[in-house]
């Protein structure tokens, strides 16, 4: 059964959705007594996200003795608060943690709303930035697991801040992002080694713009835990979130779309964080759908793969 | 841009209502003394997420202006419980009217407008066709209940472009073809059943008399806005696909754009209409 909540924090009323095991639902004498999970809504999306993907993951929870919530973080879906006109301010606002405080707020509301006593955050996309953000900011002891799907662990270069005004120069840059955008979806019709020359050519060209306008190709020294050979658009504080939680030995269940990205040969943070083998970390690499788990049967597989986790992660009888 | 971020004067009400065994999810903008009433009926599911801030902006500015304005998802949709395919264009009808009367409910000497856009554009038609509501406001409905489907086929075609390993990707043809032989096909996360395409194939926006905004021949005012590149994210389209099609390219994409003076145009009209209608009763 579904049940609209709401909790306040710092003045804006939060809208979400808890999805309640039914009766008879797997929880007692079972590891998921008490035990909650919190998905943040994705960046600029209502929190049943696209497809629906989040709504039907709430459900299957569910359905499984996992009592769920759907957070509509400030300015999107029903939540209030406010919302930027461009989409790319969003974007950097997002990977810059900006949800983080209101988010961890929120949890703490809904824990105690609920009876939580443990809880996973989840999310999907920009919800994924955000809930590292959240957990790595949380003082409480939680988060007691987390799920995250296709985290972007690089930095949109073209995204402004949210004081920059539109000015001529991010106009240009939209259009060059649009121009790449209709070059990768013709490039998607060519054999493999053609693409790889188109993705040089993207390397290169990307390269010479960041030496043309002074940038580092690479930011050193933010952490001892950001390797020197990661590519100079990394998110380092959000890797350094996920690394602090890693060591924590929160257990991790990333989720990944083999997509034409991947397949080019871009870089691949998730193998970056999982290198050391962090004990309770886990990867599922879904083929046949994409960054939207909801192209080809991603839904049904993201689903079974988040279940199997949380079963093997937290099924165990309490006590 | 006028502060649509919380409502002022109006109260919000998120809930679900029990119809017909399913969670049916509403949001109700109330306000303190409504003038009106405004049903406001969504686009095809897989638009929703791209339309929903600003609709929820125009039912902020509505019920601060005295407009009580109720938002909802068609069941299978969004926050609504229940499986996607089990339901078709009737039952998304069943919807509209459901809500318009819940809405009645709530004030009954209050007028009802039905409002609604693509999708929600054409069943709306249909409830003002059978005599509810006392006005109709309609942002670019759908022609037919197979265009609302058009775009997530569409979609559909982008991803097996892009995943075709040697074999051919399908073409339009074949997916409107696997449908009327009455095959099931997944897609952006949704079963699209040959049902819900038959039934979107059947379904026809037919406006009241030669089709020009005005009255029809009960008195009540109606009105089509098409809605264009300063609407986006409101037009139906946006997304991935839009990249294919020249015609329909997007120059920037606005996540939230200030649709203030649309607000006050649309707004403005349902005042004006209302207060004729008031007269003439």
């Amino acid at each position: 059964m579904r049940k609209c909540i709401e909790v306040v924090v710092e003045g804006l009323r939060l809208r979400a959705t808890a999805h309640l095991p039914p009766a008879g639902a797997p929880t007692k004498n079972h590891g998921f007594k008490g035990l909650g999970v919190v998905i943040l809504s994705p960046a600029a999306m209502p929190r049943s996200a696209v497809g629906d993907l989040s709504a039907a993951m709430g459900d299957a929870l569910a359905e499984n003795g996992l009592l769920t919530v759907r957070l509509d973080q400030p300015g999107n879906g029903d939540s209030e608060g406010e919302m930027g006109e461009d989409v790319f301010q969003f974007i950097e606002i997002t990977q810059e943690g900006a949800f983080a405080e209101s988010s961890r707020q929120a949890v703490e509301k809904i824990k105690e709303q609920l009876g939580l006593e443990r809880v996973i955050i989840a999310g999907f996309c920009g919800g994924a930035i955000t809930a590292f953000f959240t957990a790595a900011a949380s003082r409480n002891g939680w988060p007691n697991g987390m799920f995250v799907l296709d985290p972007a662990f690089h930095l949109v270069e073209e995204a402004g801040g949210p004081d920059k005004k539109v000015n001529r120069e991010r106009e240009r840059q939209f259009r060059r992002q649009m121009l790449w955008r209709e070059i990768t979806l013709l490039r998607m019709r060519l054999p493999d080694p053609m693409r790889n020359v188109f993705r040089q050519v993207r390397q290169l060209v990307r390269r010479n713009g960041r030496v043309a306008h002074g940038a580092p190709t690479v930011t050193p020294g933010i952490n001892e835990a950001v390797s020197p050979e990661l590519p100079a658009e990394a998110n380092l504080p959000l890797l350094k979130c996920a690394k602090q939680l890693l060591k924590r030995h929160v257990p991790i269940l990333f989720v990944t779309a083999v997509d034409d990205h991947k397949r080019s040969g871009e870089y691949s943070y998730v193998e970056y964080l999982l290198r050391d083998k962090p004990p309770r970390a886990t990867h599922v690499l879904l083929e046949g759908t994409d960054h939207s788990f909801v192209a080809g049967d991603g839904k049904t597989k993201v689903i079974r793969a988040i279940l199997d986790w949380a079963a093997r992660e937290f099924g165990q009888p309490v006590g | 841009m006028l502060d649509l971020a919380k409502p002022r004067l109006a109260v919000e009400q998120a809930d679900y209502r029990l119809f017909d065994g399913t969670q049916a999810y509403y949001v109700l903008h109330r306000s303190g003394k409504p003038t009106a009433q405004l049903l406001l009926a969504g686009h095809f599911v897989t638009e929703r997420p791209f339309a929903y801030a600003p609709l929820v902006r125009w039912a902020r500015y509505l019920a601060d202006r005295g407009v009580s304005t109720l938002r909802f998802d068609y069941r299978g949709c969004g926050e609504s419980g229940g499986a996607f395919e089990k339901f078709t264009l009737r039952s998304w009808l069943e919807d509209c009217r459901h809500w318009a009367a819940f809405l009645k409910e709530q004030c009954p000497q209050v007028p009802l407008v039905l409002s609604g856009l693509g999708l929600g554009g054409l069943l709306v038609s249909k409830l003002f066709q059978e005599g509810l509501g006392e006005a109709m406001l309609l942002w670019s409905p759908a022609a037919t209940g197979a265009d609302a489907l058009r775009d997530t086929l569409l979609r559909q075609m982008a991803f097996d472009i892009s995943h075709a390993r040697g074999g051919k990707p399908k073409t339009w043809a074949d997916y409107k073809a696997a449908l009327e032989q009455g095959e099931c096909i997944q897609t952006g996360g949704y079963i699209l059943t040959p049902a819900l395409w038959r039934e979107a194939t059947e379904m026809r926006l037919e406006l009241p008399g030669n089709g020009r905004n005005s009255v029809d021949d009960r008195g009540r005012a109606w009105k089509v806005i098409k809605l264009g590149q300063p609407h986006v994210p409101l037009v139906p389209g946006g997304g991935i696909w839009q990249a294919l099609n020249p015609g329909l390219r997007m120059r920037r994409a606005p996540l939230n754009p200030n649709l203030t003076p649309f607000f006050e145009e649309n707004f403005q009209w349902l005042e004006s209409e209302l207060i004729r209608a008031r007269v003439s009763i």
